[in-house]
């Protein structure tokens, strides 16, 4: 299994809040979405699973539901998750929730059905202001932009805002 | 579990996006993006999602209903239709049809015949939400040409008024590529309430509620100052004057004048939607006007994909205007009525229907009008027939049928010929090519009016209403009140006020009274709201009704508001 070493980066000069990552989201995983979205004072933007390298939300799990594939993504089984939430808490960037009606986390995969064949994933392609992008960290730094955080990007990103 | 995919364009909003549906073994459908390319980042917003959940939406009409003195009884649609046909065999001179505007053109033409020459029904309205029509007509008013949303790149200074990165998110794609191009590229924006736009404008004038049409007729006095052109379309109104009615300062309008008077290339973008501008027309007419002195071009965004269509077919087909329709069933002069697509009354909720009685009602999904109807039968969407459409622009655009209807859903024109219409013969591309070639000339004086009605006066101790610009909520109708990711992110309405108000308002619900109708709201307070105006979603039919309805437009409503106690 190739690994996917793209990630996808908000680009904070270019996201107007629109909620359409989410909407993909929860279209494109039959309403379990993985897309939450942070409002702040001046900005409403989405916080998208990082896939981190070594994932607390894995290590969190009491049931194994969690694991991070050869690949790099993060997946989540819906067979063995009992919803607990401990992900949810493990998680430092608020970016797993919990769905109380079903008992289950949403959980970011990448949208491997679309990435696993070239494609991109839902929210980056729904995006209708280009600010999503699914690139590798290093390719932002060469497009002249600033990365924050590993996932953040923008040429003066809080210049604007 | 191998899918299809079908692409169409989505006719929620006038851009035409394309969009596409993937449907799989099972019959559930996802949606597809044919538009984005790794290059071309142009997605999708949210609204044009919602196409792949009504494709397969579990609440979807599929059987007829007959109410008659008992409970309601489902039953075939053609005996729905067998028993429509019988009630509506009097009376054809005092019955009316009311054709939703938005599907293809082709339809729509097909379905004006069949209810003129086959049902004899002279009385057919095409529906196109008012606020459409009114910029359709605006614009009109002047030569301006107008441009799609990809055409912004080459534009060096934009100017929108209203907020269309919040109504129209795809085209801030194209808005923030073409700033991005080269230096000195600016976004200007008039508008009453901060919003997604403004907050990425150079230059942001923020206008009292209602006070777009004020703040452009003095950029167009501020910069035809040496002509004296813009002073013979204005008469008794000098900058000064119009700066005060829209509540900025005059050297606010002359400074933003002196940037728009830079532009080489000047675009307009005109995303004026219902509860927001008191003059949407004299708006519209104002900013072609402002593009036409600089030898720019208006970019409308309008609710309806096929607004432009429908609008320019309702002029050469001469059928009845909405307003006359509205007038006519305050009347009395029509008893019976035919509704095919359209949410009359979700769309219009404060409509006075008279003594008139909603025989047939024709819809995808259950709505305020089936609701009222004495028969119901399912409808396809326009994604079920198929045709031409023009985007807001006048481009001619093509929406592919992405599946067949279900249910024994009908398309209007199969309806009528149900009804005992002989079924019209297609339209051949030619006739349907005259049909919308010719847009209709209107004059400007005509859409101006008074400039004393642009702006609402507000007594003391009251608050300006206005309807929140916002892509999640479909502000026509009630489709989108049954869709799951819409009722997931906004559930019920909240009325937003300004920190210190809502503050003021010691329990987090309050009570907003508008010319006779009262309605309880959950309170939010968002700093993006000016003190003495209050926003809320026009998605919900109970606020709808707040609106200051003049026939059948809505502006910004002059309301008055009560704490109120029992909060959640």
């Amino acid at each position: 299994m190739a690994a996917i070493e793209n990630r996808v980066l908000l680009d904070l000069d270019r996201c107007i809040g629109c909620k359409s990552c989410a909407a993909a989201c929860f279209y494109g995983h039959r309403g379990m979405p993985s897309v939450a979205h942070g409002v702040a004072p001046e900005a409403t933007v989405p916080v998208i699973c990082r896939q981190c390298e070594e994932p607390p939300c894995v290590a969190a799990c009491p049931f194994e539901a969690l694991r991070r594939e050869e690949n790099g993504a993060v997946t989540r089984s819906l067979v063995f998750c009992r919803g607990c939430g401990s992900c949810v808490l493990a998680c430092p960037f608020g970016a797993i929730d919990s769905d109380l009606t079903r008992h289950q986390v949403g959980k970011c995969d990448l949208c491997e059905d679309r990435v696993g064949e070239g494609g991109q994933p839902r929210c980056v392609a729904a995006c209708p202001s280009g600010a999503l992008r699914f690139q590798r960290p290093a390719e932002v730094g060469q497009a002249g932009l600033l990365l924050l955080g590993g996932r953040t990007a923008g040429h003066h990103p809080f210049k604007r805002r | 579990m191998a899918a299809t995919t079908k692409e169409t364009a989505c006719l929620l909003c006038s851009l035409c996006c394309p969009a596409g549906v993937a449907f799989d073994d099972y019959g559930l459908t996802a949606p597809e993006y044919p538009g984005h390319t790794a290059a071309a980042r142009r997605g999708l917003c949210a609204r044009g999602h919602y196409i792949a959940e009504l494709a397969g939406h579990p609440g979807r009409l599929d059987r007829g209903l007959v109410r008659g003195p008992s409970a309601p009884k489902a039953v075939a649609p053609s005996e729905a239709l067998r028993q429509a046909a019988a009630a509506l065999a009097s009376a054809r001179n005092e019955t009316a049809v009311v054709l939703d505007g938005n599907l293809p053109c082709e339809e729509l033409a097909a379905a004006v015949r069949s209810a003129r020459e086959g049902l004899g029904i002279a009385r057919v309205t095409l529906y196109i939400p008012p606020s459409d029509e009114a910029v359709l007509r605006g614009l009109a008013a002047s030569s301006a040409t107008r441009i799609g949303e990809r055409e912004l790149g080459d534009c060096d200074v934009i100017l929108a008024v209203g907020d269309p990165f919040a109504t129209h998110p795809v085209v801030a794609s194209s808005v923030l590529d073409a700033l991005a191009k080269a230096r000195g590229r600016r976004l200007a924006v008039i508008d009453s309430v901060q919003g997604k736009t403004s907050r990425f404008a150079a230059d942001f004038c923020q206008v009292r509620p209602g006070g777009e049409t004020a703040a452009l007729a003095g950029l167009l006095l501020a910069l035809d100052a040496g002509s004296g052109a813009a002073a013979g379309a204005l008469p008794g109104l000098d900058i000064p004057a119009a700066a005060a009615m829209a509540g900025v300062a005059p050297g606010r309008l002359e400074a933003l004048a002196a940037t728009l008077s830079k532009a080489q290339r000047l675009a307009v973008l005109v995303a004026l939607h219902e509860g927001r501008c008191a003059a949407t027309s004299a708006a519209a007419a104002l900013a072609g006007k402002l593009a036409e002195a600089r030898g720019g071009a208006t970019c409308p965004l309008l609710t309806y994909g096929n607004a432009a269509g429908a609008w320019r077919l309702a002029t050469a087909l001469k059928t009845a205007p909405l307003a006359q329709l509205v007038a006519d069933l305050a009347l009395g002069r029509v008893r019976q009525l035919i509704v095919l697509g359209t949410d009359l009354l979700g769309a219009l909720p404060r409509l006075d229907l008279g003594s008139a009685e909603i025989v047939l009602c024709a819809a995808p999904l259950p709505t305020a009008t089936t609701a009222r109807a004495a028969f119901v039968v399912p409808m396809a969407f326009w994604f079920e027939i198929g045709g031409t459409v023009l985007d807001g622009a006048g481009g001619r655009r093509r929406a592919g049928a992405v599946a067949r209807p279900r249910g024994g859903a009908l398309s209007p024109s199969g309806i009528l010929a149900a009804l005992g219409a002989p079924g019209a013969a297609p339209l051949a591309a030619a006739d349907c090519d005259a049909l919308l070639a010719a847009e209709p000339s209107v004059g400007l004086a005509e859409v101006l009016g008074r400039p004393a009605d642009w702006v609402p006066r507000v007594p003391d101790g009251h608050m300006v209403l206005v309807s929140q610009a916002d892509c999640v909520g479909f502000a026509e109708g009630s489709t989108s009140g049954q869709l799951a990711w819409p009722a997931l992110m906004e559930p019920r309405a909240v009325l937003w006020l300004n920190p210190r108000e809502a503050t003021a308002m010691t329990s987090n619900r309050a009570t907003v009274r508008s010319d006779g109708v009262a309605l309880t709201l959950a309170v939010g307070a968002s700093a993006d709201v000016p003190p003495g105006v209050a926003v809320v979603s026009p998605r919900f039919v109970e606020t709808r009704a707040l609106f200051s309805w003049r026939g059948a437009s809505a502006g910004p409503a002059v309301v008055h508001m009560e704490k109120s106690s029992g909060g959640d």
